[in-house]
């Protein structure tokens, strides 16, 4: 039967008070507890310390034991092993939530690189602390069933318990340190390897594109030098100019459309009617055309202004007229020049250039036919046109007069009828011009017609002289040429993935240095002291267990009074991480591998 | 620079050198109104009419851009025959192709009109001369707009042969106190400016005389301009139908 008072078991909280081991910035506040604790192990200030403070710490705590004896008090629900784990390795939000939620940035990389690595260790350090802590706990529970250690006996050597714990608390924190170190410069050769590996690449592709360049180089040297070839061996079947001069065909093609658009516009004027609105005004202008030395190219210009269908349709006709000669004469031009049996590798373009030529020359005969007999045809009706005309205005003339001498003494009806009678023998003035005109044309017809043949002649002449033909490819392309460049082709999609292989080389390379730079720069092992708080602790939890098992104070077992015999192995904590060896080197090499690598791709663009 | 002056000098002069025959000359550009009194009343003969009408004939053709052409009747009947014509002023210096044809129709138009105001079939008609009504229809058409000058041309025997003064008869020629009278009852017309042509009038008798200086007194009252030697008889050359 256990004199000592039934005390609830230690309780892990979550989080614990002090020394966390996934808090993200040391906890300060524990600094002086922990140096404080140090000096004896059990919480108790040293034996040197004051005696009030003594005998408070004494009434305090048969205070709390007297209140745990009288009320029961409220106490907080222990949570279960599941809730302890989940609230110490529940998952992490991503840096930049936790950033935004908390206000505070995270001590880690935005990759999370350290804490991807030291994530397992601390896991694993939780537990052997806890597995630890409950074996403290037995232990405890052991030594105070047997009363042990004696509370009135001072020990010179530690407990044996103590040094086990002790013992078992330096292996663990250098396990813990170990493993995080081990993972550290894992995790850096892995990046190391892995710069050396894109390091690799980008200096395979470096060659590649070199040797696809020289390739591609060549490639187009042996095109050049293919079609340059051709060209002097077989040069292309054709003819130049008879009459080289540039300005020949434009000068006379302008002077042929004149001479055949003065020929031709006033048979459309006389052909086709004129607006009632600008029929006045054309007579007026006749009329009035004065005496002046432009009189007769106003007179023109105004005709031509006014007569607007006669001008477009005379212009066009014209136009085609010429534009058939012309190609009538290029087409006899290269029916003449170019025969088959003459070229006989190149029988087939020619041929072909001979069908089409003989297509133009009969189009355009046809065509040229048909102009000219619908002008010819025209001219034959203008006379009639025209007789129409005065026979009309004659008639109306008659009336008039008829008129005038009907009007008796009406002196105002007089008047106007005058005045119209004299309007109307203007009018027939000058449609009796313009028969006696369309009379002479048509006396002419057969000359005009002649006349209009002679021009289509000589527009078809012009075309000769002017016209030129060049028959390339004749005899086909050299099928190297096309073998060439479709290599030449492939070359250029082979550049663009090497290209596209060493700009993600450079692009993952530049990303491992980073992050190995980082490794190096970062501390996980800056957790030295909340670990090494942690594992401090077990002994005094064994103490305080031991002593409340068996109902005293554990300042009153004078075992306890002598500091916790651990110590920790921090000089190695604080040893920071070493670049590897060659990572210099391997960073020298990468950056001359991608100078040379820009140097090569800006030369391709 | 000297080149410069030069051409500056040429290009300011030349103009003005090449273009002395093309100045206009605008006097008088709105033309002369001729107002034409016709008498063929009974008391005038057949070679009275033929000349009148050659007269007129000659002044029709005389008549350029900017004359005005008003032919009236003279005798007493409610609406005598007259009528109104005209031509345009020059725009320019020298008639255009337009102008001149545009005078050609005007003289063409009046020369047409000319003999139906001498019509002999109806001179037996006609029983009546109204020379005053005449006049006051002259000094109406006198006020239109547009012209410089009028020229009355009366080709008449002068005689008045209404109720209000018949000349005709022996001592119905009025006298100065008959003129006074009437232009105290401003019963005269306005005629301050006109020149007034008389062509047929008798002049070799004693009545003639009479009726001469009558009228001449009753244009002098009413401020027309009528020179001694334009009341004649017989004007045969057109270019005396003025006051210069």
């Amino acid at each position: 039967m256990s004199k000592e008072p039934n005390v609830p078991p230690y309780v892990l909280k979550s989080p614990p008070d002090f020394g966390a081991t996934y808090q993200q910035q040391p906890d300060t506040r524990f600094t002086k507890e922990y140096d404080r604790q140090r000096a004896n192990g059990n919480g108790h200030p040293p034996s040197g310390g004051s005696s009030d403070t003594r005998a408070g710490r004494s009434h305090e705590s048969s205070t709390v034991r007297d209140s745990e004896q009288s009320v029961q008090a409220p106490e907080r629900p222990a949570p279960g092993f599941f809730d302890q784990f989940w609230s110490r390795f529940k998952p992490l939000k991503a840096a930049d939530e936790a950033a935004a939620g908390n206000g505070t940035a995270p001590d880690e990389g935005p990759s999370g690189v350290v804490y991807s690595i030291t994530k397992k260790t601390d896991f694993w350090f939780d537990l052997e602390v806890h597995s630890l802590e409950r074996d403290a706990r037995k232990e405890a529970a052991d030594w105070a069933a047997q009363g042990l250690p004696r509370h009135d006996l001072q020990r010179v050597d530690p407990l044996e318990i103590e040094l086990v714990l002790a013992g078992r608390c330096v292996e663990l924190f250098r396990q813990w340190l170990g493993r995080v170190r081990t993972k550290m410069r894992d995790a850096i050769n892995a990046e190391a390897e892995s710069i050396g590996r894109d390091a690799s690449s980008l200096e395979s592709s470096i060659d590649r594109l070199g040797e696809l360049r020289d390739s591609a180089r060549r490639t187009d040297e042996e095109i050049a030098y293919l079609a340059k070839k051709e060209n002097d061996e077989r040069p292309p079947i054709g003819f130049e100019a008879l009459v080289a001069n540039r300005l020949f065909f434009p000068v006379l093609a302008v002077l042929l459309v004149a001479v055949e658009f003065f020929a031709n516009f006033p048979l459309f004027r006389l052909l086709l009617p004129l607006h009632s609105a600008l029929a006045a005004a054309a007579k007026e202008a006749v009329l009035d055309v004065g005496n002046q030395w432009w009189a007769g190219i106003a007179l023109w210009w105004k005709m031509s202004a006014w007569h607007v269908e006669a001008f477009v349709v005379s212009f066009a006709v014209v136009v085609v007229l010429v534009v058939f000669g012309k190609a009538v004469g290029q087409s006899a031009r290269l029916l003449t020049a170019l025969r088959a049996k003459d070229f006989p590798l190149a029988a087939g373009s020619i041929n072909s250039a001979r069908r089409q030529a003989w297509a133009v020359v009969l189009t355009c005969m046809v065509g040229s036919s048909l102009v000219i007999s619908a002008l010819y045809n025209a001219r034959s009706q203008v006379v009639t046109v025209a007789a129409e005309r005065v026979a009309t205005t004659a008639r109306n003339l008659d009336s008039l007069r008829a008129q005038s001498k009907l009007a008796g003494s009406n002196l105002a009806q007089v008047s106007m009828l005058t005045q119209s009678i004299r309007d109307g023998e203007r009018t027939l003035e000058v449609h009796r011009d313009d028969y006696g005109y369309a009379e002479t044309v048509f006396r002419n017809n057969g000359a005009i017609l002649l006349l209009n043949i002679g021009l289509v002649l000589a527009a078809g002449l012009v075309g000769f002289l002017s016209a030129r033909f060049k028959l390339t490819h004749q005899f086909g392309a050299d099928p190297r040429i096309a073998e060439l460049r479709e290599k030449r082709a492939q070359l250029d999609r082979d550049v663009r993935e090497q290209l596209a292989n060493g700009y993600a080389s450079v692009t993952s390379a530049n990303a491992g240095i980073g992050r190995v730079e980082h490794l190096i720069r970062s501390s996980p092992l800056e957790q030295w002291p909340a670990k090494a708080r942690r594992l401090s602790a077990i002994i005094p939890m064994f103490r305080a267990d031991n002593a409340r098992l068996r109902g005293l104070d554990s300042a009153s077992i004078l075992a306890f009074r002598q500091p916790p015999p651990l110590d920790l192995p921090t000089f190695e904590a604080e040893q920071g991480f070493d670049e590897p060896a060659d990572f210099a080197a391997l960073k020298e090499r990468f950056q001359s591998a991608r100078s040379q690598f820009t140097r090569l791709a800006g030369a391709g663009q | 620079m000297k080149f410069h002056n030069v051409a500056l000098t040429l290009a300011l002069t030349l103009p003005l050198g090449c273009g002395g025959d093309a100045v206009a000359t605008t006097t008088s550009a709105r033309g002369t109104q001729y107002i034409v009194g016709v008498d063929i009343s009974s008391s005038r003969t057949s070679m009275d009419l033929r000349e009148s009408q050659a007269l007129l004939s000659g002044l029709v053709d005389r008549m350029t851009y900017g004359d005005k052409l008003v032919v009236v009747e003279m005798y007493g009947a409610a609406e005598p025959q007259q009528v109104a014509d005209s031509i345009r002023p020059m725009k320019e210096a020298t008639p255009s192709p337009r102008e001149r044809r545009e005078l050609e129709d005007f003289r063409a138009r009046a020369r047409a009109i000319v003999p139906m105001f001498f019509d002999s079939t109806r001179q037996k008609e006609v029983l009546v001369t109204d020379v005053f009504g005449t006049l006051f229809r002259a000094a109406d058409y006198a006020k239109a707009p547009n012209h410089d000058k009028t020229v009355l041309v009366l080709l008449s025997d002068m005689i008045q042969a209404t109720g209000e003064a018949n000349m005709e008869k022996d001592g119905g020629i009025p006298g100065a106190d008959w003129i006074e009278s009437r232009a105290s009852e401003q019963r005269l017309p306005d005629m301050k400016g006109i020149c007034v042509v008389v062509s047929g009038a008798e002049t070799k008798s004693a009545r003639g005389a009479q009726v001469k200086r009558f009228w001449q007194d009753y244009f002098a009252k009413v401020g027309a301009r009528m020179p001694p030697d334009r009341y004649r008889g017989l004007i045969a050359d057109p270019n005396q139908l003025g006051c210069a």
